[in-house]
């Protein structure tokens, strides 16, 4: 079992035309006409998957860690020893925000070192592999 | 309870956090072209983000907050519902199950029914799922209204149409993958918020052994801190029954159930980028889940010993977390923890509503009422039943912020289609000869054994009840023990599916071999790639080995804490 070599670009699902083979193999399967891909030949081209577009959730998450992080940190300056003492004793958002601000950055190195890759280009589906 | 301190910091905060959810859905709406971009994100995400949302679906606010209530009420045992009651599932899922859901290219749950065996099953469980997440979505929509009520002081109905505004906006925009990457980062953000929390909580009281101490001397008492205590067959005086029921009843029928055939949840791994990937989501995801009961129970434990009278006039026991935020947590912090709570809550309205319309898209209406359409069509489709979804949504919350008995009593009922489910989809996989009548006759079987069993034997059966004699509630109920009834609901479920499967097997016909290609084990897959030609993964994606640390890990920690 390894990464197969499917591509990202699903499209088998969209309005490509069928082989009169793989419409055999279907019927012999038995999924029964309601499953097979929709018949749409105008809409070939532009029906591939875009799912390839998605963008990269890291940087998202360190985004937002890295804000609250920085608002935290600033805003736990003005804290009142009061505060301080119902948290326990502990400066806690002092404390959460520098933390904020170290998941931020463990987000963005790890976008840097193993960067979201690219989509492989489309080819005809094969079936992922089974174990 | 009073109302949570909250500043214009806390706000500031919160709006933050919904501008980046508005955004996410905005941004993944570049990514959908089809519909099953929409409904599947085009099976192309990495392991890493389907296996969090995969434990983050279930991480709504009724999880956590009911955990919590649960540590508060019961102590310890509630790991059970996580050690027992989730991981081996997990495992299972990703070890066994997967490859028959994912390399048989199958779009639902119910679609594999359909494959496995014939349409009445198909619609069966299609139309059973469907349902029971529209309830659930507006369950937790209610749920969280309620909180926001009595944390921030919002009217109900203002919660309940603001979140779900919130939540229609990025789902109907962005699809399946809008709800995804909001429930990843929604992950993070409970982090953020409960890890301060239970930091706080335990430094206040000295540390974990004064936490034990101190909970001993509470009602709880010391059972509170063991998890199999009193779960001897005979007399049991556990919370959760015997072990029988926990183990059979909640950690095999209930847990396997759950876990591997909700597709809210097998949903997460039917969008991953390929086998391995679908794989690996549940034991990625296994691995948190082992560690939240620090976040849920823990909290619960605190609660119980710092907050008085918690349960009765203290506040209910669902106020456990809430309150102890309110206690320890500054402004700032204070926003953080809120962000969470409140995700939490979408997330687990978003993951119902999106399992929702693509069982409804694909099983239902392209099944059986539009069927021939190109595939434009039915992205508009998933479009419109999102929308549609959120709205029925909302009007079952406010029905439950009426009739709240009413809701209790229908999530009882649904939870009798669900019991039965697992027996009927182990016996599928596994056994080529199981017919296609077989598989709707044991599911309609182990429906009719689950209610059977709550209903006409359990109120009746000394066993049942605390004590093990029979009695009535002050309101006229029976006073069972809800939580072991449910568990032996669901053996008797399990049990009668599955007699009932073999039985009409033997009396019946199968499928053609040819046809179950990739739905069963020992008929092999022909489009499946030759073995030879395939790469070795790296040993840490292995699925045996990831599988295999988690139940180690599960066993040494219940070492620890019997």
């Amino acid at each position: 079992m390894s990464e197969p070599t499917s591509p990202s670009g699903r499209s088998e699902s969209s309005g490509r035309s069928e082989s009169e083979d793989e419409r055999a193999r279907r019927r012999s399967l038995g999924i029964g006409h309601q499953f097979e891909p929709p018949r749409d030949p105008e809409h070939t081209a532009k029906e591939s998957s875009a799912a390839s577009r998605l963008f990269d959730l890291r940087l998202m998450i360190g985004g937002l860690f890295g804000v609250y992080g920085i608002l935290l940190t600033i805003y736990s300056f003005f804290d009142s020893p009061a505060e301080i003492a119902r948290a326990a004793g502990i400066h806690l958002n002092l404390w959460l925000g520098l933390s904020m601000i170290v998941v931020c950055l463990i987000f963005f190195l790890w976008a840097r070192l193993s960067p979201q890759k690219p989509p492989e280009p489309s080819e005809p589906t094969e079936p992922p592999l089974r174990e | 309870m009073d109302k949570l301190d909250v500043n214009w910091f806390d706000y500031g905060l919160l709006i933050i956090y919904f501008v980046l959810v508005i955004a996410i859905g905005l941004l993944a709406r570049r990514a959908v072209a089809t519909s099953e971009d929409f409904l599947l994100s085009g099976r192309s995400l990495p392991a890493w983000v389907t296996g969090l949302a995969f434990i983050s679906a279930n991480l709504g606010a009724i999880e956590i907050l009911g955990m919590a209530a649960n540590g508060a009420e019961y102590g310890i045992s509630t790991v059970h519902y996580y050690w027992i009651g989730a991981v081996p599932a997990m495992v299972f899922l990703g070890i066994v199950m997967m490859p028959f859901y994912y390399g048989s290219r199958v779009r639902s749950v119910p679609e594999y029914l359909l494959r496995r065996f014939n349409q009445p099953t198909h619609l069966f469980n299609g139309l059973t799922f469907a349902v029971a997440a529209l309830l659930n979505a507006g369950v937790n929509l209610y749920a969280m209204a309620v909180i926001i009520q009595a944390l921030l002081g919002w009217p109900v109905w203002l919660s309940i149409v603001v979140a779900a505004g919130f939540v229609l906006v990025y789902i109907t925009l962005g699809g399946l993958s809008g709800a995804i990457y909001n429930e990843v980062l929604q992950f993070f953000v409970i982090l953020a918020g409960l890890i301060p929390l239970v930091i706080v909580g335990l430094h206040s009281v000295g540390g974990w052994g004064a936490l034990e101490d101190r909970v001993r001397q509470t009602a709880l008492g010391a059972p509170g801190l063991s998890t199999w205590h009193g779960t001897n067959v005979g007399n049991w005086t556990n919370p959760l029954g015997d072990w029988i029921g926990i183990v059979m009843g909640l950690g095999f029928v209930l847990s396997f159930g759950y876990w591997t055939t909700n597709f809210a949840e097998v949903q997460r791994a039917l969008s991953a980028k390929d086998l391995s990937a679908a794989q690996r989501t549940p034991l990625i995801g296994a691995f948190p889940k082992i560690f939240i009961p620090a976040l849920t129970v823990i909290p619960g434990l605190l609660a119980i010993v710092l907050i008085p009278h918690l349960g009765t006039t203290g506040g209910a026991y669902n106020t456990a977390i809430p309150q102890l935020m309110g206690r320890f947590l500054p402004n700032g912090s204070l926003g953080v923890a809120l962000a969470g709570l409140l995700a939490a809550f979408m997330a687990g309205m978003a993951a119902n509503v999106s399992s929702f319309n693509t069982v409804f898209t694909y099983d239902i209406w392209q099944g059986y009422v539009r069927r021939q359409r190109d595939d434009k069509y039915y992205l508009n489709v998933g479009r419109i039943v999102t929308v549609l979804g959120v709205l029925a949504g909302i009007g079952t919350a406010f029905i439950a912020s009426g009739f709240s008995n009413i809701m209790n009593y229908i999530q009882l009922l649904f939870g009798f289609f669900n019991a039965p489910v697992f027996a009927t989809f182990i016996i599928a996989m596994f056994w080529k000869r199981a017919t296609p009548w077989a598989g709707i006759s044991g599911l309609a079987a182990g429906t009719a054994g689950a209610a059977a069993f709550q209903f006409l034997i359990a109120p009746h059966w000394g066993y049942m009840f605390p004590g093990q004699t029979i009695h009535l509630n002050p309101d006229g109920s029976a006073g069972v023990n809800a939580q072991i009834v449910n568990f032996y609901a669901a053996i008797t479920a399990f049990v009668a599916d599955a007699v009932v499967t073999v039985i009409v097997t033997l009396l019946t016909t199968p499928k053609p071999v040819a046809q179950l290609a990739g739905l069963v084990w020992g008929v092999a897959d022909p489009n499946a790639p030759d073995p030879s030609t395939v790469k070795k993964p790296p040993l840490w994606e292995s699925p045996k080995l990831l599988g295999g640390l988690a139940i180690l890990i599960v066993l040494v920690l219940s070492i620890i804490f019997l």
